[in-house]
């Protein structure tokens, strides 16, 4: 009696409506204080007061931030997850989460001190430039090798990902060994991501990328699908199957990178929206990107929403919310289901 | 028609198969049968495209086989896999209706549906749409995948273009009526479309009433080749598969009929 | 569909409250702890972002115009009332427009580890990043620095300096009947198992030589790995730490589980000195006092 109910609620229009509202609604909300109206009045009279100020350039840039990173890395973890054919995978399986940090600790702990001679903006940037390149330079060897005349294996790619993973994860460690205590401090709240700086020019940067990344993951709904059934099976369905995993390695690499570049490791967004969507309503890909875009951007926004006002005027890592958030939550439904073939 | 010209694939150095010709022909039955690890698999995988070729050529009615790309592939022949693991549980529904994948036109979301009911109903899974695939029996989940070559063959079909679907061992771990019921289904469907078949099946007797030519083959080769009673001897079965087999007509229908015999029995003291 | 059989509709529903009481939780918070919004006045609204420059500002009389902190600044005890930001790494922009400050402190050499700062001067606030020195006069330098954006009197700044200059007449009469000069290890320990040697040019050896000590490790600038060979090459006669980071080794009990540790003279005589990091090493007014009370501690005897 409620499918119909519930496929309504859950289609991608309707969720849709829900990132609307949320976007909206977040942006009533913050550790500055304002009334309603307040909002309303600064948004849609052109006053020059500081509310105005405040809605445009810090709370809109960041909410748009928190929604456009949470579509990537659901979105991202989606396609992972079919591409490997692997419940447990998201963007860390490819080498891109521990690269980006890799790199990002190497630019912390190294370029402080040679970077000095260059303007500051240079400097905030090199964390973000070097955590990208970091990202998708791994993803990349990770890829390259576990390729084989002309062949990508995927077994090899998920063997070699926690191996390259963990080779990153120990010369990371010897950075923070030779890190002193402020460069540590950075490392430790990087590694926990924030939005806390976010502004336009990050949003104007992080949009196009993640949104023509989106789009062009969304034409391969059939292909991940196909390839639920197998390498083999996908090719006898006229899947150029060595095509699509590589061109999927590449779109992924590229949004997860520039999520991770931006805001620093956000996780379990990559992992629990998909499992939520695929639990909720199943695992076609025509549906799961697209849902799992859109409720990571919920979720994220929302997790955002928190840090910046639950303990105002402090503000809290959204990776730790996330985390605390997002894992319980995700038991619960996991138990909930009492789905054997799910129980991972 | 598909014309196997001198084939050989080699994997990693080792020669998997080689030195193989035969032809499939629209509306026949070719089926091949050998010892495990005779080749026949990777002849099968060959001949669907996902193997390349080390030597020879294959041509799709006189295309070379190399100039076809995987999507051409597609819509010209159908493979049911002997086994599919899923990453995910899907139901019978999004699974049938990846066949669909393959057409080279938009296809609406009614006709989809139609193409998908009409291929359930076939295989007599009319209700099964919304059921997951990963809980249906084995025999269930060959139906189903037989359903998704259908709707992967129906929806490009084109007038005077010949269609083909291999088998990779259809009747494993199926039960007697199942086997039946599927192979009937497959003839029937050939018959009505003009497919040329191109299977691997184990059950001698199965192949003697199914195959309109059988090719046997051992270590990578073919080592005969013909109709079911020009194959189907003592001699050639002993000689190309070490089997033992008493062979008489079938007691109803035309096609010969084997008895395969333990090693100790002497044939000739008979 | 078999996977939502187990769903039903209230889960998502569920979910939707979720969303709707999460913004009316969130909508009360922010409506009841409204404050009241003041104009801008005469009286400058200051946020400091180091316990060191927060300090100064106590010393020149603009305590009680501190509206935010950061979460080192725990000096003088009226400091810790006021509204804690946090890290600077994590600042919270909205809160600190919410705090509608007039002006921004923090030191130079932590300008690149915030991103918020740049909003926050698009907002309109004068940011001033003021450089800081390992010196017994850095909080002279730091109120000179501060005048030029805060009408800090002549008198004020001849006060601290008098105080200053007290400190270390003080601090030379204590050190004039010393001969010697004790080799000093600093550990600074940042968590569990994570015990650091201080090297060269660290505030900590700074202040130690400052104290008529010497650094027991000349090898290495910055902060390393504590190793039972560099422990007992170093052969300090007295071990100086933080109170706090005694304390989280569950003091001297504690030391001794640390390889190589009792090998050293200064364990073997007791020597261990502990007190407050910020006092010892922020180099606030206060430098002259710490280093002379570190220079009676390590001449004990």
């Amino acid at each position: 009696m409620n499918s119909d109910y519930k496929s309504y609620l859950l289609s991608p229009l309707f969720l849709g409506v829900i990132l609307l509202i949320t976007l909206v609604g977040a942006l009533f909300f913050g550790a500055y204080s304002m009334r309603f109206g307040e909002v309303w009045t600064a948004i849609f009279e052109a006053s020059q007061d500081s509310t105005r100020f405040l809605i445009l350039n810090i709370r809109l840039p960041r909410i748009l931030l928190t929604a456009l990173t949470g579509a990537g890395l659901a979105i991202s973890g989606a396609a992972i997850q079919g591409l490997f054919r692997n419940p447990l995978a998201d963007q860390t399986l490819i080498g891109v989460t521990s690269g980006a940090m890799l790199f990002a600790v190497l630019s912390i702990v190294l370029m402080g001190s040679l970077l000095t001679a260059f303007a500051e903006v240079f400097r905030q940037a090199s964390v973000a430039i070097f955590a990208f390149a970091g990202g998708v330079a791994t993803t990349y060897l990770v890829y390259f090798l576990s390729r084989k005349e002309g062949k990508t294996y995927v077994m090899t790619m998920l063997l070699a990902g926690i191996a390259i993973t963990a080779f990153a994860g120990a010369i990371t460690g010897v950075f923070i060994y030779l890190s002193d205590d402020q460069q540590l401090r950075d490392i430790t709240f990087w590694s926990m991501g924030s939005f806390s700086g976010a502004n336009w020019i990050q949003t104007g940067i992080v949009a196009p990328l993640i949104l023509g990344g989106i789009f062009l993951l969304n034409r391969y709904a059939k292909a991940l699908n196909a390839i639920l059934l197998g390498e083999r099976e996908a090719t006898y369905l006229g899947i150029p199957v060595e095509q699509t995993k590589s061109r999927i390695i590449l779109l992924t690499s590229l949004i997860a990178g520039v999520c991770i570049a931006m805001s620093g490791i956000i996780g379990f967004v990559g992992l629990i929206v998909p499992h939520l969507l695929r639990l909720l309503k199943g695992t076609d890909y025509h549906y799961l990107l697209k849902s799992s875009a859109i409720v990571g951007a919920i979720f994220l926004v929302l997790a955002d929403t928190l840090a910046r006002t639950i303990i105002a005027p402090a503000e809290l890592p959204i990776g730790i919310l996330t985390a605390t958030v997002g894992a319980p939550f995700f038991l619960w439904l996991l138990i909930r289901s009492q789905q054997k073939s799910l129980a991972i | 028609m598909i014309e196997v010209k001198h084939i050989a694939v080699r994997k990693g150095g080792k020669t998997i198969i080689s030195d193989i010709s035969f032809t499939v022909k629209p509306g026949k039955i070719t089926v091949v049968v050998g010892k495990n690890g005779a080749g026949k698999s990777t002849l099968l995988e060959t001949l669907s495209g996902a193997n390349p070729l080390s030597e020879g050529e294959i041509f799709w009615e006189h295309q070379p086989y190399s100039t076809l790309s995987p999507q051409q592939l597609a819509t010209l022949r159908a493979v049911l896999s002997q086994q599919v693991t899923l990453g995910f549980p899907l139901t019978v529904n999004e699974l049938v209706e990846m066949g669909t994948y393959v057409s080279p036109h938009h296809l609406s979301r009614l006709s989809i549906r139609k193409f998908v009911r009409q291929a359930l109903k076939k295989v007599e899974l009319p209700s099964f749409g919304n059921r997951d695939f990963t809980s249906l029996s084995g025999g269930e989940q060959k139906r189903v995948l037989l359903a998704k070559c259908m709707v992967q063959l129906n929806c490009c079909q084109q007038p005077g273009i010949n269609q083909y679907l291999f088998l990779d061992e259809p009747t494993a771990s199926l039960d007697i009526q199942q086997q039946h019921k599927l192979i009937s289904w497959i003839k029937e469907w050939a018959k009505q479309r003009n497919l040329g078949i191109f299977a691997i099946l184990h059950d001698l007797n199965l192949v003697a009433q199914f195959a309109d030519e059988i090719l046997i083959m051992n270590s990578g080769r073919m080592v005969a080749r013909g109709a079911p009673e020009e194959v189907l001897t003592p001699e050639i079965l002993l000689e190309t598969m070490d089997i033992h087999a008493l062979v008489q007509p079938h007691p109803v229908f035309t096609c010969p009929h084997i008895t395969t015999l333990p090693e100790s029995l002497e044939l000739h003291s008979q | 569909m078999k996977y939502s059989a187990f769903l039903p509709g209230r889960v998502v529903h569920g979910s939707f409250c979720a969303i709707i009481f999460l913004f009316s939780v969130l909508s009360c918070q922010t409506e009841e702890s409204k404050p009241q919004k003041i104009e801008n006045s005469a009286a400058p609204r200051i946020i400091s972002l180091s316990g060191c420059l927060t300090e100064t500002l106590f010393d020149l009389g603009y305590g009680s115009m501190i509206v935010g902190r950061d979460v080192t600044s725990t000096y003088p005890e009226e400091a810790k009332a006021i509204a804690d930001l946090g890290h600077i790494t994590q600042l919270n922009t909205e809160a600190i427009l919410q705090l509608n400050p007039t002006i921004i402190f923090l030191e130079e050499e932590q300008k690149t580890q915030t991103q918020a700062l740049h909003s926050l001067e698009q907002a309109g606030i004068t940011i001033v990043a003021i450089p800081t020195a390992t010196s017994l006069n850095n909080a002279l330098r730091i109120a000179q620095k501060m005048k030029t954006h805060l009408p800090i009197e002549e008198q004020t700044l001849k006060n601290l300096k008098q105080q200053i200059t007290e400190d270390s007449l003080a601090l030379g009469e204590t050190l004039n009947p010393f001969t010697d000069h004790p080799k000093v290890l600093f550990i600074y320990a940042r968590g569990a198992g994570r015990l650091m040697a201080g090297g060269k040019n660290t505030p900590a050896a700074v202040i130690i030589e400052k104290a008529g000590g010497i650094n027991a490790i000349q090898s290495f600038d910055n902060y390393q790995a504590l190793t039972p060979e560099a422990l007992v090459e170093a052969q300090p006669s007295v071990i100086l730490m933080f109170d706090t980071g005694l304390k989280s080794l569950n003091g001297k009990t504690g030391l001794e589980q640390i390889p190589g540790i009792s090998q050293t003279p200064a364990f073997q005589q007791n020597r261990i000195v502990a007190m407050d990091g910020h006092y010892l090493t922020s180099f606030s007014s206060r430098a002259g006092k710490a280093a002379k009370e570190l220079a009676t501690l390590i001449h004990a005897e």
